[in-house]
C-alpha cells in the first residue's frame, strides 16, 4: 500500500494536543498547563469542563495563539491537521487564526467594536481572508445572520453593538467567528452571562451549526448541564490538566477520576432536594501552585502515597482517558 | 505564623523596595531639612551683601555658588529661599486637600441635589486655567505671602474636590457600604470607617501630584511681582531679579530655576512611586 | 435561641407562629429617565410593578427570574436600601415604611443580605474579623466582646478563626469570602436573611459546600431565607416556596413542588424547559420561547408576556390578576389561560 493511501485510511486527527505545558513568566513563575494531552477529530464537539484555575481558558488561549511569546514559556506541541502551530510564520499564523479556527468569548459586549456596526466588524473579517468583493461580502455577512437566526438581519447589519440585546450580540458574534468556515471553533464560556432561556437558545444553535458545517468545537464551561447538552466528548480539567476525558454518556454513568465524581455528587440537580450536598473538601488551586504529585491529591478521598510523589500518569482505555493512579482499582 | 500586613504597612513596604523613592524621597529630605535648618547650617546672612562683590561666579572663595546681583551669597539666599518656596509648594495644597476633602466626601456621598450644587460651583473656578485663576485672585488680594497662599489654595481646591467626589461615588455603590448602611450605622460612621479609607488613595496621589505644581504657580506669582517682594529669598523671585543678568552670567541666573526643577521633579517622581505602591492588584 | 455566647440577642416573635414575618403589599419601583428640569415629560423604568407576597417564619421563599425582571431591585427594596415609589412592607406585623431613627435601626437588626459578589461585599482595609465586628458594635457591644463573637461565627461557618481572621479579603477564596459574608449577617443574630445570588458567582463544589452551610445554620439559629436565584436547580433545592417573577411583576407562587411539577403559568414552564436535560438521550431539540423580553419602560398593555407566549389570544389584552388556583397549597399564577395538568 502507498504511503498516501495508509494516511487515507488512518483517520488523523484534526487537532492533537502533546504533552503541553505552559508557564507564565513574570515577577512570579505560574504554571498554567501541565502535560496537557488530548485529540480531536473533525466534525467532533468536545467540551472542557473544569472550575476557575483549571486551565481551561488558557487551554483555548494557547490553541489560538494569543499569548505573547515572551510571556509564556512553552514546551510540548500542538498540532493542526498534523502541522505544528507553535512554529508558524506571522503570515500563516493570520491565516490560521479565523480561516482555520475562530474563537467566540463569554462578553459579546466587550468582542465587538462599539464604534462601527456589525455588518461592518463581519465584513472586515470576510474581507480579511477571502477575495471577495464588498457587495459579495456583504450578501455572505446577511446569510450568515441569518444562519443564526437573527431576526430582520438586514436591518441588523447596520446595527452597533449596543443596540442588540445580549443574546443577540451572542448570535452576532458566532456568525463573525463562523464567517470563514473554520475547521475548528473555540467557544470561551459563550453562554455563562446569559439567561437560561436565551442559553439554552444559543446552545441548540452552536450545536446545529456545528453539526451543519460539520465543524469541530471545543467549548469551555463550568457547567455539568450545558456540557451534557452540547459535547460528544468530554474532558475534565483540574490544575492545568485533563484529568479525565470520556464520551458524555460515559461521563454520566461512570466517571473514572475522584474528581469527576466529586462533580457530579455535588451537583445540584432537581432530584437531590432534602438531601445533604457531597461535597469535595477545600477550595481549587490557585493558578501557579507547583507540586509533586497529583494536583487534586489535597483533596481527593482515594488518595493513596503514591498519589502525593508522582503525577500520575494517562491511562487509556478504548473509550477514554484517565489520569489517576486509583482510577481502575476498586 | 503568616503575617498579615494592613495596607498602608504594605504600602511602605512596597515603597522601601523602590529605589527611585529612595532617591527622590532623600532628596527631597535633604532640601527640606536644610531649609529647615537653614540659620544652624549657614552663618551667612542671606540678606547682606556687597555691590562690590556682585554676580561672582560659581566656586568664586568662599561663595559656593557665586554671589548674586546684589553681592549676595547665591548658596544662603537659594536655601533660604527654599523655605518660601516649599512653603508655597506644600501649604496650600495640604490646605486645600483638607478643606477638598471635605466638601468632595459629602458632595459624593449625598449624591443628588447637594451634589449637583456643589460640583457646578466647583466647575466655576475649574474652568480657569489655574494660573489665570492664581493670577486674578492674588492680584485682587495683593502682594504678599499670606495673599499667594491663600490664592493658591483656592486654585487647588477644586481639583481634589473633583477627585474625592469622584472616587467617593464609586466607593459609594460597592457592596460593603450597602452592608454598612444595612447595619443600622450613622452615615458618620460608614463614612469615617468604610468610605474615607477606601478613597484617601487615590485623593492622596492626586494631591502629592499638586506639590510641585503649586511651588511652580508660586514662584511663578513672585516672578510676576504678585507674591514675595524683594529682598525676601524666594527661587521665583530669584529669577527674576537675575533676569538681566541672563545673557552675561548664564550659570548663576539659572541656579533657582535649577533648585526649582530639581524639588519639583523629587515631588513628582515621589508621587508617582506611591502610586506605584498603593496598587495592589486585587 | 443561639447558640453562639455572648451575641447580640435575636428579637422575640411579637406577632407569633401565624403571623408571617414579612409582608410585601403592591411594592412599586419606578426610576426616572431622561428627566431634566427643563422637560416635563419623563420616562420610567418599572422595574418592580406591583409586587406582593409573604414570607412565613421558619421558611425559605426563592425568587426566580432572568435579568430584568426586578429581582435585584426587589431585594435592594426590602433591605431599605432604596425606598420604593409606592406599596408597603410589613415585618412581624409592624410597618416598615414609616419607620425612623431608633427603632429603624433596631429593625434593621432583622433583616441582612449576603450580597452576590464576595469581594465588593468586603472593605478591602479591614481584616475580616474587623468587618464582623462592626455591626454588632454598631448596636452597642464592647469591642472586644465584639471580636470574640466575630472570632466565634467564623468558627461557625468552616473558617478557622485564628487562621483566617487576621486576612485581607483579598487574602481569600471566593468561598471562603462569602462564608465570611454569611459570618457577617449572621453577626445581628437576624430573623430574616435575604440571600441576592449569594452562591452565583461560586465554583460548583463550593457552591455545594455553602449551599450546605446555609441550611445547617437555618435550623441552628431560627432563621427565615429570601433566596434569590436564576438557577432553578438551585432554588428548588434551597426552597419551600417559590415566586416567579417576570418584568416587575410576580407571574406564579407557590410550593416548590406545585411550581416545579404541577407548573401553571407559561413563562415558568419555558424557563423549566430551557433548563439542560442531565442526559445526552433527553436534549432539547427545540427552543421553548425565542426572543427577548420587551421593555421596562414603554410596557405594553395587558399581559407583558404576551409577545413570547404560544397561548395568547385577544384575552390577553387585559393584564391578569393574581389568583388562587389552589387554595390547599396556596398556588397563585397571573394568567387568563393558565396551564392545567
Amino acid at each position: 500500500m502507498s504511503s498516501s493511501f495508509e494516511r487515507l485510511i488512518m483517520k488523523s486527527p484534526l487537532l492533537k494536543v502533546e504533552n503541553l505545558n505552559l508557564d507564565f513568566v513574570g515577577s512570579k513563575r505560574i504554571q498554567a498547563l501541565n502535560e496537557l494531552n488530548f485529540e480531536l477529530n473533525s466534525g467532533e464537539s468536545l467540551v472542557l469542563l473544569g472550575e476557575s484555575g483549571s486551565g481551561k481558558s488558557v487551554t483555548l488561549r494557547t490553541l489560538m495563539r494569543l499569548y505573547k511569546q515572551s510571556t509564556i514559556n512553552l514546551s510540548g506541541d500542538i498540532l493542526f491537521q498534523g502541522k505544528s502551530i507553535l512554529n508558524l510564520s506571522p503570515k500563516e499564523l493570520q491565516s490560521y487564526r479565523g480561516k482555520d479556527v475562530s474563537m467566540v468569548f463569554q462578553e459579546a459586549g466587550t468582542a465587538f467594536d462599539p464604534v462601527y456596526t456589525i455588518g461592518q466588524q463581519i465584513i472586515e473579517m470576510i474581507l480579511a481572508h477571502e477575495t471577495l468583493s464588498h457587495q459579495d461580502a456583504r450578501q455572505r455577512a446577511l446569510e450568515l445572520l441569518n444562519m443564526v437566526k437573527i431576526p430582520q438581519a438586514k436591518q441588523r447589519l447596520s446595527a452597533y453593538p449596543h443596540e442588540l440585546s445580549g443574546g443577540m450580540k451572542q448570535r452576532a458574534m458566532i456568525a463573525l467567528s463562523l464567517s470563514c468556515n473554520p475547521k475548528l471553533l473555540l467557544a470561551d464560556e459563550p453562554t455563562t452571562a446569559l439567561d437560561a432561556t436565551v442559553q439554552m437558545q444559543i446552545l441548540l444553535l452552536l450545536r446545529d451549526l456545528q453539526k451543519e458545517l460539520n465543524m469541530a468545537m471545543i467549548f469551555v464551561t463550568h457547567d455539568i448541564g450545558a456540557a451534557i447538552e452540547i459535547s460528544d466528548q468530554i474532558a475534565v480539567m483540574y490544575g492545568g490538566t485533563i484529568v479525565e476525558k470520556t464520551s458524555t454518556q460515559n461521563f454520566i454513568n461512570r466517571p473514572l477520576h475522584p474528581y469527576s465524581q466529586g462533580l457530579m455528587a455535588s451537583n445540584v440537580t432537581m432530584h437531590n432536594k432534602g438531601e445533604k450536598l457531597l461535597t469535595i473538601n477545600g477550595s481549587p488551586p490557585v493558578l501557579g501552585i507547583n507540586s509533586k504529585g497529583c494536583s487534586f491529591a489535597p483533596r481527593c478521598k482515594v488518595k493513596i502515597d503514591k498519589c502525593l510523589q508522582e503525577s500520575p500518569k494517562i491511562t487509556r482505555t478504548d473509550v477514554s482517558q484517565v489520569s489517576c493512579w486509583q482510577a481502575f482499582s476498586e | 505564623m503568616i503575617d498579615h500586613p494592613s495596607y498602608w504597612t504594605h504600602v511602605f513596604r512596597k515603597l522601601s523596595k523602590n529605589k527611585i523613592a529612595w532617591l527622590s524621597g532623600g532628596l527631597l529630605t535633604v532640601i527640606l531639612l536644610s531649609a529647615f535648618f537653614a540659620p544652624l547650617i549657614l552663618s551667612t546672612d542671606p540678606y547682606r551683601g556687597a555691590m562690590l562683590n556682585r554676580l561672582n561666579p560659581v566656586l568664586t572663595s568662599g561663595h559656593l555658588l557665586g554671589t548674586d546681583e546684589l553681592g549676595r551669597d547665591m548658596l544662603t539666599r537659594l536655601i533660604y529661599g527654599g523655605r518660601i518656596s516649599i512653603l508655597l509648594g506644600m501649604a496650600p495644597v495640604i490646605l486645600a486637600f483638607i478643606i477638598g476633602s471635605c466638601i468632595g466626601l459629602i458632595a459624593g456621598f449625598m449624591g443628588g441635589k447637594i451634589n449637583m450644587l456643589i460640583m457646578r460651583t466647583m466647575d466655576v473656578f475649574y474652568a480657569f486655567p489655574s494660573v489665570l485663576l492664581a493670577v486674578s485672585i492674588s492680584g485682587a488680594l495683593g502682594p504678599g505671602i499670606v495673599n499667594s497662599l491663600l490664592a493658591l489654595t483656592i486654585v487647588f481646591i477644586p481639583q481634589i474636590v473633583r477627585v474625592c467626589e469622584s472616587s467617593t461615588t464609586q466607593v459609594r455603590q460597592l457592596d460593603f457600604v450597602s452592608a454598612a448602611k444595612m447595619s443600622g450605622a450613622s452615615t458618620y460612621s460608614i463614612i469615617r470607617v468604610h468610605v474615607f479609607p477606601n478613597i484617601i488613595g487615590p485623593v492622596f496621589v492626586y494631591t502629592t501630584s499638586l506639590f510641585s505644581v503649586s511651588m511652580i504657580l508660586g514662584s511663578g506669582l513672585s516672578f510676576l511681582g504678585l507674591g514675595i517682594k524683594p529682598p525676601e529669598p524666594e527661587w521665583g523671585l530669584m529669577l527674576n531679579t537675575l533676569r538681566p543678568a541672563l545673557y552675561t552670567h548664564p550659570g548663576l541666573a539659572v541656579l533657582p530655576g535649577l533648585f526649582i526643577f530639581i524639588t519639583s521633579i523629587s515631588f513628582n517622581l515621589l508621587s508617582d512611586c506611591f502610586n506605584t505602591a498603593m496598587d495592589i492588584k486585587k | 435561641m443561639s447558640l453562639i455566647d455572648k451575641s447580640l440577642v435575636q428579637d422575640s416573635d411579637v406577632g407569633g407562629p401565624a403571623q408571617a414575618l414579612l409582608i410585601v403589599n403592591e411594592l412599586r419601583k419606578l426610576f426616572p429617565i431622561n428627566g431634566s428640569i427643563f422637560s416635563s415629560k419623563k420616562d420610567y423604568v418599572h422595574a418592580v410593578n406591583g409586587v406582593s407576597f409573604s414570607i412565613n417564619k421558619g421558611e425559605t421563599l426563592g425568587i426566580v427570574g432572568e435579568s430584568g425582571c426586578g429581582k435585584s431591585t426587589l431585594a435592594k427594596l426590602l433591605s431599605n436600601l432604596i425606598k420604593p415609589t409606592s406599596g408597603s412592607m410589613i415585618f412581624d406585623g409592624q410597618g416598615i415604611n414609616e419607620l425612623r431613627g431608633i427603632p429603624l435601626k433596631t429593625l434593621k437588626k432583622n433583616l441582612q443580605m449576603v450580597f452576590q459578589d464576595s469581594y465588593s461585599s468586603l472593605n478591602p482595609r479591614l481584616n475580616i474579623l474587623s468587618s464582623i465586628a462592626y455591626g454588632p458594635m454598631i448596636h452597642g457591644m464592647k469591642s472586644e466582646d465584639a471580636k470574640e463573637l466575630a472570632a466565634n461565627l467564623l468558627n461557625r461557618v468552616g473558617l478557622d478563626a485564628n487562621q483566617f481572621g487576621y486576612r485581607y479579603p483579598h487574602e481569600l477564596s471566593g468561598g471562603q469570602r462569602q462564608r465570611a459574608n454569611i459570618a457577617r449577617a449572621l453577626s445581628f443574630s437576624p430573623r430574616l436573611l435575604l440571600l441576592d445570588e449569594a452562591v452565583a458567582a461560586l465554583d460548583k463544589s463550593v457552591q455545594a459546600q455553602v449551599l450546605n452551610l446555609l441550611i445547617d445554620l437555618k435550623k441552628e439559629e431560627n432563621l427565615t431565607y429570601l433566596f434569590i436565584s436564576h438557577d432553578l436547580n438551585v432554588v428548588h433545592y434551597m426552597s419551600d416556596r417559590v415566586l416567579v417573577m417576570y418584568l416587575g411583576k410576580v407571574v406564579e407562587v407557590g410550593t416548590v413542588d406545585r411550581i416545579f411539577n404541577q407548573t401553571a403559568h407559561p413563562y415558568t414552564k419555558a424557563l423549566l424547559l430551557a433548563q439542560p436535560a442531565m442526559d445526552p438521550a433527553k436534549r432539547k431539540i427545540q427552543v421553548p420561547i425565542m426572543g427577548d423580553p420587551p421593555s421596562p419602560i414603554h410596557l405594553p398593555k395587558g399581559c407583558s408576556f404576551k409577545s413570547r407566549c404560544a397561548h395568547a389570544n385577544s384575552a390577553c389584552e387585559d393584564e391578569p390578576k393574581l389568583k388562587n388556583i389552589d387554595p390547599i397549597t396556596d398556588h397563585w399564577v397571573s394568567c387568563h389561560h393558565h396551564l392545567k395538568d
